[in-house]
């Protein structure tokens, strides 16, 4: 490796801070004006620095809207979606993964095709149906509709994982006396638990960012809302009162940013697996 | 009670881990895409599943023809699927090779480039919205203080700059995915290869184009097709953000879909919008399936 | 211990025929080796065995007992696997034990045994630890300790020691065959290797393009192969194969190498045609005596006192193509090129001219056509 100069080296952290200051910074900005209070938010030039915080706005939120019902429902649906997206898409990708069953072929290039599949169009037939069996207001509509993309993609990207199993194990832990359930439940599973995992935050994640099943199957009552819904429909109502959606939108987005951290070096590892084999 | 650990059966036990998922694609996503053909080919304004049903007729697709409203939505899909598109490909491209670069702090450089693509839609878009605000917004303040523009830019009355505001926020939140993805790309060129260009006395710009180009180019082509398709499927982003407005400059196929659909109520219109959509999207994807093909088994 | 038998046993994936009429029998404490160039189906023979590939036909017993259609689980075999494939969740100990706990053995029985096998195994010390913490030795240990410790009826071992390095497969090839002959558990052996086979096997089972081409001991193999691809496959270097008239004088026949007239043990009744294939092995040769061909010496490699000699086949007498069948070790050699093994301390230098001789007996003949030996 040849040695960088110094002014090379100055550069590259130049652009480094630069891009991500750029990039980082409506996430500053949301939470920033969280912790405004509300008359500062009026003023020209706005401030850069929060020099009396606000804490209280998060309470007042809590107090005033329905948003702490908003939030359960949020995770309820995520927490179903994932659960099942993953027990479906365990069974169906272990099957993908490790027979040659026919028929297999065509079904993983659905599974792909599904990806690209626009909600929008989906959306209306599932509203049909979701009406004749009484489901519209329903938070099982949610997570139905939900699946149409979730199922696939958790899918996929636990095929991608178990394709990494050598296949001697499940056929050691057969000849050890396993049945072939057993195999699957006492050795791959254990052995694709990161897989499993970062599946599992990913479908929470993807849960957790709909808007446009929520925002087309709960409208009836506000108390079925999920957070999504209620921070575009607060954006409609209140358009003064920034730091509210801004509280409200910060106390959504820290779950998934928390997750996103946690499982950067899996995320890049399953979205590739899913796209540039 | 059949003994799926017998050699005879274990076939039989992988059609059996198959079923519910097969089950499941089958009832929530063949049997919807089918009813929403259905859907389009009757002059229905709310659709149900049971009872009386429309004679078929091909009403909802002349209508689409004839629709200013639909031409002026395939227009807007286009533009922004190349502004979005390209502008997220080339900083996308730019943000990779940059932090595939050695230096100290690397990985908390990538943590932080990919952060906006794990912000849920609906949150980065109302973010955006305030940041556009044309009376206390913070971007409209730093575009006067610089002197670039004399007066407030009203991104929610300007069909231009609403387009902009637009495609402005589905780059942030798309474009980390791009870098993503194309340094994944980056990182499994071998080093040797670069070795061997410097060896040859190839210099930096050699190097990128003689290398990293074509190497990259099969990622390239996914990631850009994956980005098509996601500005093609995109809701949230425009509708939280500007409804599809100011009259119609940012109407996708997707908003005048759910549009005609959950506003007008013409769910017959909406779904033949929405089939329409669904074809183009095949065709675009065809490119990825194909490259694809191979690899799935 | 048992006996394993297949009877017209057979494996097809469509149109594709992966193993054709495979037929066996393995007497009890038998060393058996599978050995064959890859793709020549011994793994999906063993596979089949071990019930984890379906047959198409035929039947597959251990001891007596079909269990053509029996899971692998309860067919009272055992398997090491070419990646071992230890279970990475579980300790060493629970690795051994596992195959007992699914069998429903008792807590006291199973940790017993498993320190038993690790005593044999010298893996005490390592029981609590997990597979990723040893090397590629102990855990190829692990895989023979998950092995014994179930006391199956059967062994079977598909390239166990293709992940070891060149001097640890030695030494752990003495250490199974030493294992299999204390227990005496019957073994079915898998491996690409030849000299694995030899060295190995009490019988050797030499496999082509899913057709058994020869069952018998390894002296068996070496002395008398059945056809033109073992007389290459076994040993190394392999055979050399030269083609020749057929002539006989006196009722006895002879054929020609180069200017050499070479007896033949063969009755003059089994030789049809004017021609045959014939075959030397390298370490036959008789290089450097007063009689023979003279041949130039092309290249010369030396290991010490052993050195391995080119020289050209002589003119016309190369066999082409079918060169071709032979998969052996040195799949590129070429068949106009023979060599000679020989262990001297005379000095041989390229380009020098040596006179080489075929010793009556050793010559071994093949037919043409068919290929096959004749004696």
């Amino acid at each position: 490796m040849q040695k960088r100069s110094y002014l090379g080296t100055f550069g590259i952290y130049a652009t480094v801070i630069f891009t991500c200051a750029v990039l980082l910074f409506p996430i500053y900005w949301m939470i920033l004006t969280a912790l405004s209070p509300r008359t500062q938010l009026r003023e020209f030039p706005p401030r850069f620095w929060p020099d009396d915080p606000q804490w209280g706005v998060f309470a007042d939120l809590l107090a005033t809207q329905p948003f702490g019902l908003w939030m359960w429902n949020t995770i309820l649906v995520a927490v179903a979606t994932m659960v099942l997206s993953l027990t479906v898409g365990v069974l169906a990708a272990y099957a993908l993964s490790r027979h040659r069953l026919r028929g297999g072929q065509g079904l993983g290039l659905f599974i792909l095709t599904s990806k690209m599949l626009p909600a929008t169009l989906l959306v209306i037939p599932l509203f049909a149906i979701f009406k004749s069996l009484g489901l519209v207001g329903s938070l099982w509509s949610v997570v139905i509709a939900q699946s149409t993309l979730i199922v696939p993609f958790a899918t996929w990207m636990l095929k991608g994982y178990f394709d990494t199993i050598p296949p001697e194990l499940e056929h050691a832990a057969l000849v050890d006396g396993c049945s072939p359930l057993g195999a699957l439940v006492r050795v791959v599973l254990p052995v694709a638990a990161p897989g499993l995992a970062a599946t599992a935050l990913y479908a929470f994640v993807i849960s957790w960012s709909d808007f446009l099943y929520a925002r087309t199957f709960l409208t009836t009552s506000e108390s079925k809302w999920t957070l999504n819904v209620g921070i575009a429909t607060l954006k409609g109502e209140f358009v003064t009162d920034w730091n509210t959606i801004m509280a409200a939108s910060l106390m959504a987005a820290v779950p998934i940013i928390g997750v996103y951290l946690f499982l950067e070096r899996y995320l890049v590892g399953g979205l590739s697996s899913g796209s540039d084999k | 009670m059949i003994d799926f650990s017998s050699p005879r059966h274990r076939a039989k036990f992988g059609y059996l881990l198959l079923a519910p998922a097969v089950i499941m694609m089958a009832l929530i996503i063949i049997y919807p895409i089918l009813l929403s053909v259905d859907i389009s080919l009757q002059d229905v304004r709310i659709a149900r599943v049971g009872g009386d049903r429309e004679p078929w007729t091909l009403e909802n697709y002349r209508w689409l023809t004839s629709s200013a409203e639909f031409w002026n939505s395939l227009w807007v899909t286009a533009k922004m699927v190349l502004t979005v598109g390209g502008i997220s490909l080339i900083i996308g491209l730019a943000t990779a090779l940059l932090v595939n670069q050695k230096f100290r702090g690397r990985s908390l450089a990538r943590l932080f480039v990919a952060l906006p693509w794990a912000v849920p839609e609906v949150v980065a878009t109302v973010i955006w919205a305030w940041m556009l605000d044309s009376s206390f917004g913070v971007i409209n303040w730093a575009l006067l203080k610089i002197g670039l523009v004399d007066q407030a830019i009203q991104f929610g009355s300007n069909s231009t700059a609403a387009f902009f505001a637009v495609c402005f926020v589905m780059i942030w939140k798309g474009y980390p995915l791009v870098s993503i993805m194309l340094l994944a790309g980056l990182q499994s060129i071998p080093e040797e290869q670069y070795q061997a260009a410097r060896v040859d006395g190839a210099n930096v710009w050699q190097r990128f184009f003689y290398i990293t180009l074509p190497s990259l180019a099969p990622v390239l082509g996914v990631t850009s097709v994956m980005t098509t398709l996601w500005v093609f499927r995109d809701f949230a982003i425009i509708y939280v953000l500007t409804q599809g407005g100011p009259i119609g400059s940012t109407t996708t196929l997707s908003i005048l879909t759910f549009e005609q659909s959950f506003a007008f109520f013409r769910m017959g219109q909406g779904a033949a919008v929405g089939v329409v959509t669904l074809v183009i999207c095949a065709f675009i994807s065809r490119a990825l399936v194909g490259r694809f093909a191979n690899s799935v088994h | 211990m048992a006996t394993i038998d297949f009877k017209n046993v057979q494996k097809s994936y469509g149109e594709v025929h992966a193993i054709r009429d495979f037929t066996l029998h393995v007497e009890e404490g038998d060393f058996c080796v599978f050995v064959g160039p890859s793709g020549c189906g011994k793994s999906t023979a063993l596979k089949m065995l071990a019930g984890l590939e379906a047959t198409t036909g035929g039947t597959i017993s251990i001891g007596g007992r079909d269990v053509t259609d029996a899971g692998p689980g309860k067919r009272d075999i055992a398997m090491v696997f070419q990646n071992y494939a230890l279970y990475p969740h579980m300790s060493v100990r629970s690795n051994i034990g596992f195959g007992l706990k699914m069998r429903g053995q008792d807590k006291a029985e199973i940790n017993r045994r498993v320190e038993a096998a690790a005593e044999t195994l010298e893996l005490t010390d390592y029981l609590d630890r997990r597979p990723r913490a040893l090397s590629g030795g102990q855990r190829q240990r692990v895989a023979l300790g998950r092995a014994i410790v179930r006391e199956p009826s059967a062994f079977l071992m598909d390239e166990p020691l293709s992940n070891l390095d060149a001097k640890l497969r030695v030494q752990t090839r003495s250490e199974i065959v030493n294992l299999q002959k204390r227990l005496g558990v019957t073994t079915i052996y898998v491996t690409h290797d030849q000299v694995e086979a030899l060295t190995m096997a009490t019988k050797i089972v030499v496999m082509r393009g899913g057709v058994i081409q020869q069952i018998g001991s390894p002296e068996t193999l070496f002395a008398q192969p059945a056809n033109i691809f073992v007389a290459g496959f076994i040993g190394s270097p392999g055979m050399n194969f030269f083609r020749g008239p057929v002539e006989v004088v006196d009722g006895r026949a002879q054929t020609r190498f180069g200017e050499q007239v070479v007896p033949l043990s063969v009755a003059p009744d089994a030789l049809r045609g004017g021609e045959a294939i014939f075959g030397i092995r390298p370490e036959h040769l008789k290089i450097g005596g007063d009689t023979g061909t003279p041949v130039a010496l092309g290249l010369v490699e030396s290991l010490g006192t052993e050195k391995i000699l080119h020289f050209p086949t002589p003119e016309g007498q190369a066999i082409g193509s079918l060169q071709k069948v032979i998969g052996s070790d040195d799949a590129g050699r070429d068949s106009a090129t023979m060599l000679a093994r020989v262990i001297d301390d005379r000095r041989y230098t390229d380009g020098e001219t040596v006179r080489v001789a075929l010793p009556e007996g050793k010559v071994h003949v093949f037919d043409p056509e068919t290929q096959k030996a004749l004696s």
